[in-house]
């Protein structure tokens, strides 16, 4: 018989998932690399633009590093982001990490909430919708989905500002907190939390108006589709052997549809919920740009709008290892779902 | 093939003298003195409607399920007998047409609301299912398993019903050690172990095996036979056993019905319907059944008729060898050969009718 | 007759009806753009064709921008450059992913392993930021933003392409034709590329769908389709530019409306026109990335 559960067995696992995220981590650079210093063919001819002298050009050539042999080079940025140093930026002439560390913690606490507001509405609907298939309900539930996908989520996003900050003046239209105050003391970079550390009820308030727009309309956008995902999982585990076992034993509905159907479409579910973690990223970069909220995704775009590719590849950097982050999460939350994979 | 016809000569023979035999007998209700009736159908016919056609999957049905006895249902596959499996606990899926009476212990199963039909279920009324290796959810261990069957049923503490699913497990002879094991570190015989202990962790009074046994090796599928027939024996349950293996029917049954075309064409005692067919099927059947020494393989040519257009008579008639014109114009009434041994064939029915105008 | 019932069956069920729908939406699309010089009343390019952020009325449908930009005009000059990026940008990614994925599931060993793994890794990583890094390095225009989309969808199509070549190399008849001598290439054009080809009409409508979600999304980052271009995207971008810094907010609701639901109607049209095919041409293809 197969072992027990000893959680040697999961510590073995997750230290396998981490070597075999290596080489994804190594092509996930390597991309970046290649796109930012070797596709634009001459990058500090494209950062300093057409008009600029050629002795310029060479000086920033030279001060870049990029008069070195791409090999060189390559091996340069692998050991460099290895090590934790993300480069400098052009324009500001600082360490890329000290200028993307609160936009991080910007982005992360975003990113959090919307991740929140995604799952609690994708469960209901998804949920829902599976428990009544092929009714009113569930057609609602489908027509939920597809209308969440097919709205542009910066339109949705301005639609939101103009009617619920504008109109109704609710919310606050844009940015992360108010002028008025004094944001909270850094000690997570998170507002929400800082606020609570510092035991300000009013700054968490005024943390939690200016999330909410821009959290409900990330959250919104991605309910849609993990909405869906729980619907076709689950229909697939209802329709199971284990869960026609389970009814023939009498077990109550509720639980057959919860701890047999819903618990074993999770496993699908939450993988793909990986893939949606980049999905909210994308959309985090067009939220931050319409909500003016100061994370990373609007400083990228910013970046690029000014040609500072260093500090892009240190962003782009940071938001690969991320991914490359997530999918060990999930690969870890799986095997605590899934005995099977963890033994 | 002569053999063959010889053999059915010989049951005509036989059943036309059991007939003779049985005319005062017939006359009386066939009433079985000191068993309990568990679970009677009368009737009782399964229809399932597609969009464009009607599958008539089960149809009037008659059946007697008493305490302490094992009552087999065999036929080929796709002859409905799951269905009616799945019928006699209204298992069935929502739309599905169910006409006649189905009595469990004096109550219409049929009328039971749903919540009624759900407490009926796993309480008194337990099914196991042929394949044990995806009938246990793999996230939960087995004690999840039996909490969660007995937290269904009654208000019980999540300890107590450990404790019960312990038990359970020993009386099947899993190690109660394991119950905190996931059902994916068991062999194939220990689930199905696991779940004959789930379905007799409330002392049902009637246990539905639907193919039980028939993805288990040889040696695991005597081993579960013997642990039926014993638990049968120790609580007295009433055994439905749906199989298309004669020697697992051979094994343990006390009443043998064997169905064709949605049809219950025979039923009787085990030593009534194997010594003494009377319906040309179950002679067929019999037949085809590989002996030690066999030298001939013997089979039923042709196919069984399609349920969703079933022909107007005798659902056999096109396979028969005995089969004359009113075999295709209508269906054969039934045919009492003995209190318990009963059959649907016209030349049984001719060869009564004869017994009875010779006396 | 007998054809026409159950032609009339399937277009009943819920996925005809889909199928329908969503195919009217695009027809009507497609004539918008080849139809646009005919119907559009001024120059989507031009300034000052309109008085600034004139309100819809009978000369200017759909009002005038701030620039006075007559925006029937750009709306129905939009549908222009949304089809010719979604056509080239999936003409491209299909080029490129579908061969790649072919040899790969065929020849297996360390190609095939090599191309999952970077085609994995790309996969992973978020689209829009791939694209907009990709729009942002290339530069502005129609052919540049269709480069950057295409990016995203090559791993999809090589994904699919090669699941299917993978299970259908192992069917008794590939392995027959193997058997009888086919070459490798001969082998994948006669009879692996006529089933895999049988997935892709679904993925290339869905993947329609998301190209111009994140051809917008570019747009309104401000790459991608540059002014004066007429593309919705770029007008949301604009309206939403002086917007925040007017702060005249509810004056020009239309200057953002309007072309948001065009966005809109045409992604539920791919939408329903992708799940409508999917659920008849390969129910076991559901849910891949979206």
């Amino acid at each position: 018989m197969a072992g027990r559960g000893k959680p040697s067995s999961l510590l073995n696992y997750i230290v396998l998932r981490l070597l075999l995220t290596l080489p994804m981590l190594f092509i996930l650079l390597t991309l970046v690399f290649v796109l930012l210093r070797v596709a634009p063919g001459d990058p500090a001819a494209a950062m300093l633009g057409a008009h600029a002298s050629v002795e310029v050009i060479d000086e920033l050539r030279e001060r870049m590093g990029l008069n070195r042999p791409l090999v060189v080079q390559y091996f340069d940025f692998i050991g460099d982001t290895l090590r934790g140093d993300l480069g400098k930026s052009f324009r500001f002439e600082v360490p890329v990490w000290d200028l993307v560390k609160h936009r991080l913690t910007a982005t992360l606490e975003l990113v959090f909430f919307a991740f929140l507001i995604a799952v609690v509405i994708g469960l209901a609907v998804g949920i829902f919708s599976a428990n009544r298939r092929g009714t009113v309900w569930d057609l609602g539930g489908n027509v939920y989905g597809i209308l969440t996908y097919a709205f542009p989520i910066f339109w949705l996003g301005i639609m939101c500002q103009l009617f619920f900050a504008v109109k109704l003046g609710w919310l606050p239209t844009s940015g992360r907190f108010t002028g008025f105050l004094s944001p909270p003391a850094m000690h997570t970079g998170l507002y929400v939390v800082d606020s609570l550390i510092e035991g300000r009820f009013d700054k968490l308030v005024t943390s939690l108006r200016y999330l909410a727009l821009p959290a409900s309309v990330l959250g919104v956008y991605i309910s849609g589709i993990f909405a869906r995902m729980v619907r076709t999982n689950m229909l697939q585990t209802l329709k199971s052997d284990y869960v026609q076992a389970a009814r023939a034993r009498g077990v109550k509905e509720r639980w057959v549809s919860l701890r047999h159907g819903l618990k074993n479409a999770l496993v699908p579910v939450v993988t793909v919920l990986g893939l949606q973690f980049a999905l909210l990223l994308g959309g985090a970069v067009l939220t931050e740009t319409t909500f003016s909220w100061p994370g990373l995704g609007s400083f990228l775009v910013g970046r690029l709008l000014e040609r500072d590719y260093p500090a892009v590849q240190g962003i782009v950097t940071v938001f690969a290892l991320g991914v490359v982050i997530m999918s060990i999460v999930i690969d870890i939350v799986n095997a605590l779902i899934d005995p099977r994979i963890r033994y | 093939m002569n053999v063959e016809a010889v053999k059915i000569e010989a049951v005509k023979a036989e059943a036309v003298k059991a007939g003779a035999r049985n005319v005062e007998a017939a006359t009386v209700e066939p009433s079985e003195f000191g068993k309990e009736t568990v679970l009677s159908a009368r009737n009782l016919s399964t229809y399932y409607r597609t969009k464009r056609r009607v599958v008539k999957a089960c149809e009037a049905v008659n059946l007697d399920l008493y305490r302490g006895e094992v009552y087999s249902l065999v036929g080929e596959s796709a002859c409905g007998k799951s269905t009616l499996g799945a019928t006699l606990m209204n298992l069935v899926p929502d739309g599905t047409e169910v006409t006649g009476e189905i009595v469990f212990r004096g109550r219409n199963v049929l009328t039971l609301s749903k919540e009624e039909l759900r407490r009926l279920r796993g309480t008194e009324i337990a099914l196991i299912f042929q394949d044990p290796m995806t009938r246990l959810d793999p996230l939960m261990t087995i004690e999840k398993h039996f909490v969660e069957a007995l937290q269904s049923h009654e208000p019980i503490s999540r300890r107590e019903a450990a404790l019960r699913g312990a038990r359970a497990l020993d009386a099947v002879g899993v190690p109660p050690s394991r119950l905190r094991d996931y059902p994916h570190q068991f062999s194939g015989g220990m689930r199905q172990r696991i779940m004959i202990a789930l379905a007799l962790v409330f002392e049902p009074v009637l246990l539905v095996s639907d193919e039980a046994t028939t993805s288990l090796d040889v040696v695991v599928q005597a081993q579960i036979l013997h642990l039926m027939r014993s638990l049968k024996d120790r609580y007295g349950l009433a055994i439905l056993n749906i199989t298309h293996d004669l020697g697992v029917v051979a094994e343990i049954s006390d009443k043998v019905g064997v169905m064709y075309g949605g049809h219950v064409v025979e039923q009787g005692t085990a030593l009534e319907v194997f010594h003494r067919p009377a319906h040309p099927y179950t002679g067929g059947l019999l037949n085809s059944v590989v002996h030690m020494g066999t030298t001939q393989l013997s089979w039923i040519d042709g196919m069984p008729p399609d349920l969703g257009s079933p022909p107007p008579g005798c659902p056999y008639a096109d396979r028969c060898d005995l089969e004359s014109a009113e075999c295709h114009r209508s269906f054969p009434p039934e045919s009492r050969l003995s209190a318990t041994h009963r059959v649907h064939c016209h030349r049984v029915a001719a060869g009564l009718a004869q017994g009875r105008d010779a006396q | 007759m007998r054809v026409w019932t159950r032609l009339k069956d399937e277009l009943l069920t819920v996925s005809g009806a889909r199928i329908l729908i969503g195919g009217a939406i695009v027809l009507f699309y497609a004539f918008l753009a080849v139809f646009a010089p005919a119907l559009a009343p001024f120059d989507p390019e031009e300034l000052g064709v309109g008085p600034p952020l004139q309100l819809p009325d009978s000369t200017y449908r759909f009002g005038t921008t701030y620039l006075g930009y007559d925006l029937f005009s750009r709306t129905v000059y939009g549908t222009r450059i949304a089809l010719t990026v979604v056509f080239l940008a999936s003409t491209m990614a299909l080029l490129a992913g579908v061969p790649l994925g072919l040899f790969s599931g065929y020849l297996g060993g360390w190609f095939d392993r090599v191309a999952v793994l970077i085609m994995d890794s790309v996969y992973s990583f978020p689209d829009l930021i791939l694209a907009v890094v990709v729009a942002a390095v290339l530069g502005g225009g129609v052919v540049n933003a269709a480069i950057a989309v295409s990016v995203i969808y090559v791993p999809q199509y090589f994904r699919v392409t090669r699941n299917h070549t993978l299970s259908v190399r192992e069917e008794t008849f590939v392995e027959a034709a193997r058997a009888l001598g086919a070459s490798k290439l001969d082998t994948i054009r006669r009879y692996i590329f006529p089933n895999v080809s049988q997935s892709i009409p679904v993925i290339l409508t869905l993947n329609s769908a998301d190209a111009i979600l994140t051809l917008a999304g570019l747009s309104f980052l401000g790459f991608g389709i540059t002014p004066p271009k007429p593309f919705w995207g770029l007008d949301i971008s604009q309206a939403w530019r002086y917007l925040t810094l007017t702060k005249e907010y509810p004056q020009v609701w239309w200057w953002t409306a309007i072309p948001g639901f065009a966005i809109v109607v045409l992604i539920i049209g791919f939408t329903l026109l992708g799940e409508g095919l999917n659920d008849i041409l390969n129910p076991q293809l559901r849910d891949s990335k979206r």
